[in-house]
């Protein structure tokens, strides 16, 4: 009897399932999700692929959060989606915002062991998401269970996915959350963010009436600094420990002349405005975004790709993305570059701004254009203007999309600027104020958040017990 | 997390789930793993005044979880166990804070030998009683009679399903012992190598005894049998393997289960994973105790429930769960459903003769009774 080759062993059955998305010429006629995900038949048939290797390098190596996935692969494949749901939520307090957000191709599927046959990776992510939204949608999904009541407030600043899953990680320990938002509706860069056709907005509203069912207060429209301060959170206020799930919701600037032009936008004010309705923008009085003429978005990661597909659905004539290097050093997911390709939005590498012209509104950019040269500091190789090569771009609109910082220090409200130090069980080093998510990380992923989110909600409960942060 | 902690005979148990005697709990070694694995306390494999001699081969696998053997008792002398292996897993007990039970068969005579010797031992918190291999349900009441003259701790009677009404057979020993386990394996049945037309295990006949997920339901029905006859608790045994099989033995009954062939199928490991599986399931459905779903069906259909032989009730299709597979068509012997490939499947009702069967074979519980319960399956 031969042997078979051991890459055979590792071939799975069939190829990877895809779901059908709408073409580029239909999609960017609205902000709606660009496919529907999976549905059960996909599901079942992409969970039969997995392979269920001992080593589970998905779970161990590739999840922030550690999800169970061989657990609940298994599950799907024997179509127990119940279970598999069932078992997905008990390490992820949002499987459906991770199965849909997460860019799967550096973490869990990276890491799949078919990519050793040459095969694609099961689709973890879709089948992740698939199962959240049709417990969701069965009824499956259970109220949280409030663990017997400690008695103790504990003030979430920031109702984003750190401080949402801290907040159902403390109501299951019998603590009483309350989440304080600065903007108008909870959700933080879900919301404020992340564009809706990339995570359709109404998905949200469960999320956050699970939570408040739990008895979670969340208080829209409170700023921590301008409305009150940690002392009073601590002190008149009555909370037994604060965590600052912040975020980062600056928008990173580079220097620029002209940057104060009328039509020059960071990016988080220009998606803002491209996907939400005013009256919950953080200044509904904002002037409209005027969709005319070129688009042009200087950055190359995640949120220029959210910048320039927004562009386009706005229906910009033409939309740029300006990017200083080249596509290979380019940062952010590739499948969102695919899309805004696919969609019409025009890449020029190797091209950075020089500054902003116009007559009180924008009317050109003056560019230039780079090489790389020597690898700098982080590793990539720095780009350096070619002399000589400066020419003008004609443009309606910019929006600077370099990515976003924890809010920079402010000497008024003693805000140190970001990103927060924390030790042990996410403690900052004021005694009962704790720090996760992004005010910790950095501009990062949301599973990062909300493995952040846990960890703080743990280390809070060990204070509130009075035990050590070890 | 549900609270997962029961008293069974005294006994505080950290978890219900126990090893039931078998090749997984062999000797002390295999009991340390089976502590180490979660297990809520420990019981060792079934000493009598001979090693058995074990026919070779003894094991085979059959269906998808099943098993067949015919390995008898401990393959280890009673002198083996009295000198090293008892104290090698009552140390490992200790070291979890978990009680230990030894076990031991058959007859009167042997029981009274072996009854004070195993009770000798310190640390040994109850005793399991095996009837396999005993013979009439007289043999056995002598034997447990004979086992509780010469020793003080709890003696649990360990039920084989062939000796047909458990319920009676309890109510039977009730007096004189203080809890029951059910059940054993179930023979004999015979297992054929067609290649060579002869046996595929090793005893006379090659026959062997059934254990592992096909004797679930004997075991649950005789959990139940047993649990409505009797007011002694009753261990569930047979066919448990994940999280639900445990709470399904305890809503038959059971307020202990042991585990034998999920061992060796999966592992040591397995004890803790269907505790953690119970665990989550009971958080999932609003229960804080694994003692909140003992005995519920019991309660429920203990006398019996109304039997339907006339409904117009239908079931449905629930179009969120269905995979477009053709299994339920294929299966209706009514041509009830037409389910073309990659379409949605559909119910005609004038032909459905509501006998089921295609509610359990949808892999993914799309089909269900108008109340929107599914019923079976998963």
């Amino acid at each position: 009897m031969s042997t078979a080759p051991a890459s055979k062993l590792l071939i799975p059955k069939g190829p990877r399932q895809e779901t059908p998305r709408r073409p580029p010429e239909q999609r960017v006629r609205d902000f709606g999700e660009i496919d529907p995900g999976f549905d059960a038949q996909l599901a079942f048939t992409e969970a039969q692929r997995c392979l269920f290797c001992a080593e589970a390098p998905c779970m161990v190596l590739g999840c922030p959060l550690k999800n169970r996935i061989p657990e609940w692969i298994r599950f799907t494949a024997r179509g127990d989606f119940r279970e598999a749901a069932r078992v997905s939520r008990t390490t992820s307090n949002m499987p459906e915002v991770c199965g849909r957000l997460c860019p799967q191709e550096i973490l869990c599927e990276a890491r799949c062991v078919l990519h050793d046959a040459g095969e694609k990776p099961v689709a973890i992510g879709r089948i992740e998401e698939f199962l959240a939204r049709l417990a969701r949608r069965m009824g499956w999904t259970p109220p949280i269970r409030r663990g017997p009541s400690t008695g103790k407030r504990v003030a979430i600043i920031g109702s984003g996915p750190a401080g949402l899953a801290a907040a159902e990680e403390l109501v299951r320990r019998g603590h009483e959350p309350v989440i304080f938002e600065r903007l108008a509706r909870p959700g933080g860069v879900m919301l404020y963010g992340i564009p809706n056709f990339k995570y359709d907005h109404s998905r949200l509203a469960p999320l956050v009436e699970r939570l408040e069912a739990a008895g979670v207060e969340i208080r829209c429209g409170v700023a921590l600094g301008r409305d009150m301060t940690i002392e009073q959170l601590r002190g008149d206020m009555g909370f037994d420990a604060v965590l600052l799930a912040i975020g980062a919701s600056a928008g990173k600037r580079d220097v620029y002349p002209g940057e104060n032009l009328g039509h020059v936008f960071l990016a988080t004010d220009f998606l803002v405005r491209a996907n939400l309705p005013r009256e919950i923008w953080p200044d509904p009085n904002a002037p409209d975004l005027e969709a005319k003429g070129t688009c042009v978005v200087v950055g190359g990661g995640d949120t220029a790709m959210d910048c320039v597909r927004s562009a386009v659905r706005l229906g910009f004539e033409r939309t740029i993305c300006l990017y200083r290097r080249t596509e290979a050093e380019m940062p952010g997911n590739t499948k969102d570059r695919g899309h805004a390709r696919d969609e019409g939005v025009e890449f020029r590498f190797l091209t950075a701004p020089l500054r902003f012209e116009g007559d009180g509104a924008l009317a050109r950019i003056a560019c230039i254009e780079m090489e790389l040269g020597e690898p700098g500091e982080d590793g990539r190789r720095r780009p350096i203007p070619k002399t000589g090569s400066e020419f003008i771009l004609e443009a309606h609109t910019a929006v600077m999309a370099l990515g976003y910082d924890v809010e920079p220090s402010d000497a008024e409200t003693q805000w140190p600027g970001g990103p927060l130090r924390v030790g042990d069980g996410m403690a900052t080093s004021l005694d009962g104020v704790f720090a996760a998510g992004d005010a910790v990380n950095g501009a990062d992923l949301i599973v990062t958040a909300v493995r952040g989110g846990r960890r703080a909600a743990k280390g809070i409960d060990r204070y509130l017990r009075g035990q050590s942060h070890g | 997390m549900a609270n997962m902690s029961v008293d069974f005979l005294g006994m505080h148990f950290r978890n219900p789930v126990l090893p039931a005697a078998g090749p997984n709990v062999r000797d002390g070694e295999s009991l340390r793993r089976a502590a180490e694995g979660g297990a809520g306390a420990l019981l060792a494999k079934t000493v009598s005044v001979q090693a058995a001699p074990v026919p070779r081969t003894h094991m085979m696998k059959f269906g998808q979880q099943g098993m067949l053997n015919t390995e008898l008792w401990t393959e280890l002398t009673l002198e083996q166990w009295l000198d090293e292996e008892y104290a090698v897993g009552i140390a490992a007990a200790r070291e979890h804070g978990i009680p230990f039970i030894a076990s031991m068969g058959y007859t009167a005579e042997e029981l009274r030998e072996i009854g004070p010797k195993v009770a000798a031992i310190d640390g040994i918190d109850a005793v399991e009683v095996t009837i396999h291999y005993t013979g009439g349900a007289e043999k056995v009441e002598a034997g447990v009679i004979a086992l509780r003259e010469v020793i003080d701790l709890p003696i649990i009677a360990k039920l084989s399903p062939h000796y047909g009404d458990l319920g009676e057979l309890a109510a039977r020993l009730e007096p004189h012992v203080d809890a029951f386990t059910c059940i054993n394996s179930f023979g004999p049945t015979l297992a054929i190598d067609i290649e060579t037309a002869k046996p595929i295990l090793g005893s006379q006949f090659g026959y062997g005894w059934i254990s592992g997920e096909p004797l679930k339901p004997l075991a649950l029905r005789c959990v139940f049998e047993v649990a409505r006859r009797v007011s002694k608790p009753v261990m569930g045994v047979g066919g448990i393997s994940t999280g639900r099989d445990l709470i399904e033995h305890f809503m038959a009954g059971a307020s202990a289960v042991g585990i034998c062939t999920a061992v060796m199928y999966e592992g040591h490991g397995v004890y803790g994973k269907i505790v953690r599986e119970a665990s989550e399931w009971l958080d999932e459905h609003g229960y804080s105790s694994i003692r909140d779903v003992q005995g519920l069906f019991l309660k429920n259909i203990g006398e019996g429930q109304e039997v339907v032989i006339e409904t117009r009730m239908q079931p449905r299709v629930v179009e969120d769960l269905c995979i477009r597979c053709t299994a339920c068509e294929r299966v209706c012997m009514f041509d009830a459903i037409t389910a073309p490939p990659g379409e949605i499947a559909r119910v005609h009702e004038e032909k459905c003769f509501q006998c089921g069967l295609c509610l359990t074979v949808c892999p993914t519980g799309a089909l269900v009774w108008p109340q929107g319960e599914g019923l079976g399956g998963h």
